[in-house]
């Protein structure tokens, strides 16, 4: 069995080294690349295709709903899911349009788990 | 008579006519003249001068005549005599009658020398036909010709003249009046009773014909008259409805209410009254140019302002609901109107509107005080709801380090133990369980990541609890106090850190500052509004290129005052935006980005409610820096009162 490929990113490298605890379990299933901010994400995108990328919102540089966008334009298969801490309606209403999943921040370990699980299964 | 639209007749009419003096009879007094009477003075003056036209015409002609019969009997006979009297005789008389007609043609006396020398021609044609019969009748002819004077007093002198001539030559030149001295001797008496009973009839007709010239003046007198009075009534009803169309437009013009006429098809203005180019203080073209009004709302108004004024068209909606919006002018300056459509008839809507920026404002302004009355409540109950599980959280991370350090010590030596047991005997069942544990649970990674993990733990609620603190210290519902203002700003700085840390870096130089009484709440609104534009201000420009620009706040004191300088490295005010940005509800910022209410709050805090100063540095491409400037001294005698 092929190791799934996920991609996460995010610019607070605090909440990349929690993620890459609380995963650290599926190690045996997943195989995780951690990216801290939009542009290192493009060069990982760019070295190998991943299943699923889990990116967050508000970067600076290259923001979330545009780094999922390219994904969703360059890689239609790959399973994109945004985490946001933001309320701000307009935001949320972008990125609707450039994600399969939204999860707001702070979300719970085994939602995103499972999210990533069903997004991931064979269609 | 009347020439109506010539101003300047009716101003003469107007004016009242005065008379003559009358030096006879008594103390010189002022006799008005009627109208009637001036009027006939006119027709009779006129007449005089045509009949004196008349008569300059006839003494030609008989001049003429008489040097052509003159001519003719000097051929039958030798009749110098005659020739002589014709010349001299009527052309000396000619000269005097025609001198007069020329120099005062209306005058009472030149028709008396016309009417004596008319009949002298009379006799000289008489005697240059010696005394012809037939020549007599010209006497009669000459009377009814003067009686076109309709004068009857020139008829006395006409018979003085026929009976001087008569009297003169029946008794030194007979034959001259009766052609051969035949010696009738009651002819002459019979001829002047003729002429008399000529002049009598003429007489009669003369005071007939004045009758009817002074009825003519009479009736036309009182054509002008009533001419006058509808004149007058006219003046007065168009001075009138010039007061009153006055009235109406300075009540239409004038008021703080504003009406308005729209057409009910394509909601074009038809009409607005000024006060709205005023309100504005621009031109009509600067706020609409043709279209539809509801262009002329603020984009997040038109569709509800088109709805409403079709639903009110379609009878939907009653006339006296409020609608209110915002109107906006080419310039970007906006007011909030509030609208009441009154009818729609003809096609064409009525309404009016009346300005309720002002009102809009101070319910906005009371709307985020309380806001943040109420946020500042929350916050602090939010605050301490937080704090106690972040109290046991942090407890519980503090017991897990000290712990899992000491575990992992545990740990590391039990390992020791049991990889000595397994190199001893690879078959231990106890040894192979313990090791394929280690390796499932990736034991490395743990014992290096356990402590990390917690390490930021205690770091995320450190995080929380600076965050919590800053916004009990930020919303600060209480009213004035003594602030640490450099406190209060990094709070504000913590609250907003999630707008600007994607596009900016902060710099803070913070001089130390007394305590200043103010309303803390109310501050931290302000300087977090300053701070969130800077971080747009930047935005806009690094949203291109992805840079990072700089917020850049110094606070120091200045004598009795405090001064926080809060810059970015924007783009700077545009330049057709800087009168307007303390406006309320002016805002460049794209639709849903902005209210146009942060700057004039914060002018209504800073200038209003803190007597302080508000101003700015901005500069094209290179951004921009507003000044607080708060008082110190001034508050706390405020205080203190």
């Amino acid at each position: 069995m092929t190791l799934k490929r996920v991609l996460f990113v995010d610019d607070d490298p605090s909440v990349l080294a929690g993620l890459r605890n609380v995963f650290h379990r599926e190690r045996g299933r997943w195989e995780m690349v951690f990216a801290g901010g939009g542009a290192q994400a493009l060069e990982e995108l760019a070295k190998g295709s991943f299943d699923a990328v889990v990116s967050d919102m508000r970067m600076p540089g290259i923001d979330g709903v545009t780094l999922l966008e390219h994904v969703r334009d360059t890689s239609p298969r790959t399973a994109r899911v945004m985490l946001s801490g933001s309320a701000d309606q307009t935001e949320v209403d972008r990125a609707t349009a450039a994600v399969d999943e939204l999860l707001g921040k702070p979300c719970d370990t085994r939602t995103l788990r499972a999210t990533l699980e069903r997004m991931m299964a064979p269609r | 008579m009347a020439e109506s639209g010539d101003v300047e007749t009716a101003a003469r009419r107007l004016t009242p006519i005065v008379g003559r003096t009358r030096l006879t009879g008594g103390p010189r007094r002022i006799r008005p003249i009627s109208r009637r009477d001036e009027i006939f003075g006119e027709l009779r003056d006129r007449h005089h001068r045509q009949t004196d036209r008349l008569f300059g015409t006839l003494l030609v002609g008989q001049w003429v005549f008489a040097f052509g019969l003159a001519f003719a009997i000097a051929r039958d006979t030798n009749l110098p005599l005659h020739l002589k009297l014709a010349l001299v005789v009527g052309g000396f008389a000619n000269l005097a009658a025609l001198a007069l007609i020329g120099l005062r043609p209306g005058w009472w006396g030149t028709r008396q020398v016309i009417t004596v020398v008319q009949l002298l021609w009379s006799a000289l044609l008489i005697t240059m036909t010696d005394g012809r019969s037939a020549t007599h009748l010209h006497v009669f002819g000459s009377l009814a010709f003067l009686a076109c004077y309709r004068d009857w007093k020139l008829l006395p002198t006409a018979i003085t003249v026929v009976i001087g001539d008569v009297v003169f030559r029946g008794a030194v030149l007979p034959d001259s009046l009766y052609g051969a001295a035949n010696g009738e001797l009651w002819g002459w008496l019979e001829r002047l009773g003729w002429v008399l009973f000529e002049a009598l009839v003429l007489g009669y007709a003369c005071i007939r014909g004045v009758a009817d010239l002074r009825a003519a003046a009479d009736r036309e007198a009182r054509i002008e008259r009533v001419a006058k009075v509808i004149e007058r009534k006219v003046d007065e009803r168009t001075t009138e409805l010039h007061e009153n169309m006055e009235r109406y437009r300075a009540l239409v013009e004038t008021t703080a209410a504003i009406p308005f006429e729209l057409d009910a098809k394509t909601l074009e203005v038809l009409y607005v009254a000024p006060q709205l180019t005023r309100m504005f203080e621009c031109e009509a073209a600067d706020l609409w140019d043709g279209e539809p009004f509801p262009e002329l709302c603020h984009s997040d108004d038109i569709q509800r302002v088109r709805d409403a004024i079709l639903a009110f068209v379609r009878g939907k909606r009653p006339a006296a609901d409020p609608l209110d919006f915002r109107l906006v002018a080419k310039s970007g300056r906006t007011m909030w109107v509030r609208t009441f459509l009154s009818s729609c008839e003809h096609r064409q809507i009525r309404g009016l509107m009346i300005d309720v920026t002002r009102q809009r404002k101070l319910e906005s302004e009371l709307h985020q005080a309380q806001k943040l009355e109420s946020v500042g409540r929350l916050a602090a109950g939010v605050a301490h709801e937080i704090n106690t599980p972040v109290q046991f959280v942090s407890d519980s991370v503090q017991f897990l380090r000290d712990s899992v350090a000491d575990l992992i010590g545990i740990v590391h030596k039990q390992q020791a133990v049991v990889t000595s047991v397994f190199e001893h005997d690879a078959t231990s069942p106890l040894a192979l369980d313990a090791m394929t544990a280690v390796s499932a649970a990736d034991l490395p990674y743990l014992c290096e990541e356990m402590p990390k993990a917690l390490e930021r733990a205690a770091d995320g609620l450190d995080r929380v609890a600076v965050i919590v603190r800053s916004m009990k210290v930020f919303a600060h519902p209480g009213g004035v106090s003594g602030v640490d203002l450099n406190a209060a700003i990094e709070s504000t700085l913590t609250i907003a850190r999630n707008e600007y840390r994607y596009v900016a870096d902060v710099e803070t130089s913070y001089g130390p500052l007394p305590k200043v009484v103010c309303h803390a709440g109310e501050i931290n609104q302000v300087i977090l509004n300053v701070v969130l534009n800077a971080a747009h201000a930047i935005g806009d420009v690094v949203h291109a290129t992805g840079g990072r620009g700089l917020i850049t706040v110094r606070t120091r004191r200045d004598d009795d005052h405090v001064i926080i300088s809060i810059g970015d490295s924007g783009g700077g005010i545009p330049e057709h935006a800087r009168e307007h940005i303390f406006d309320p509800f002016f805002t460049t910022k794209q639709v849903g980005k902005g209210t146009g209410q942060g700057l004039a709050i914060a002018r209504a805090v800073i200038v209003e409610k803190h007597r302080g100063g508000l101003t700015y540095d901005t500069q094209t491409g290179a951004g921009t820096t507003f000044h607080i400037r708060l008082p110190i001294q001034s508050q706390e005698r405020g205080l203190t009162a």
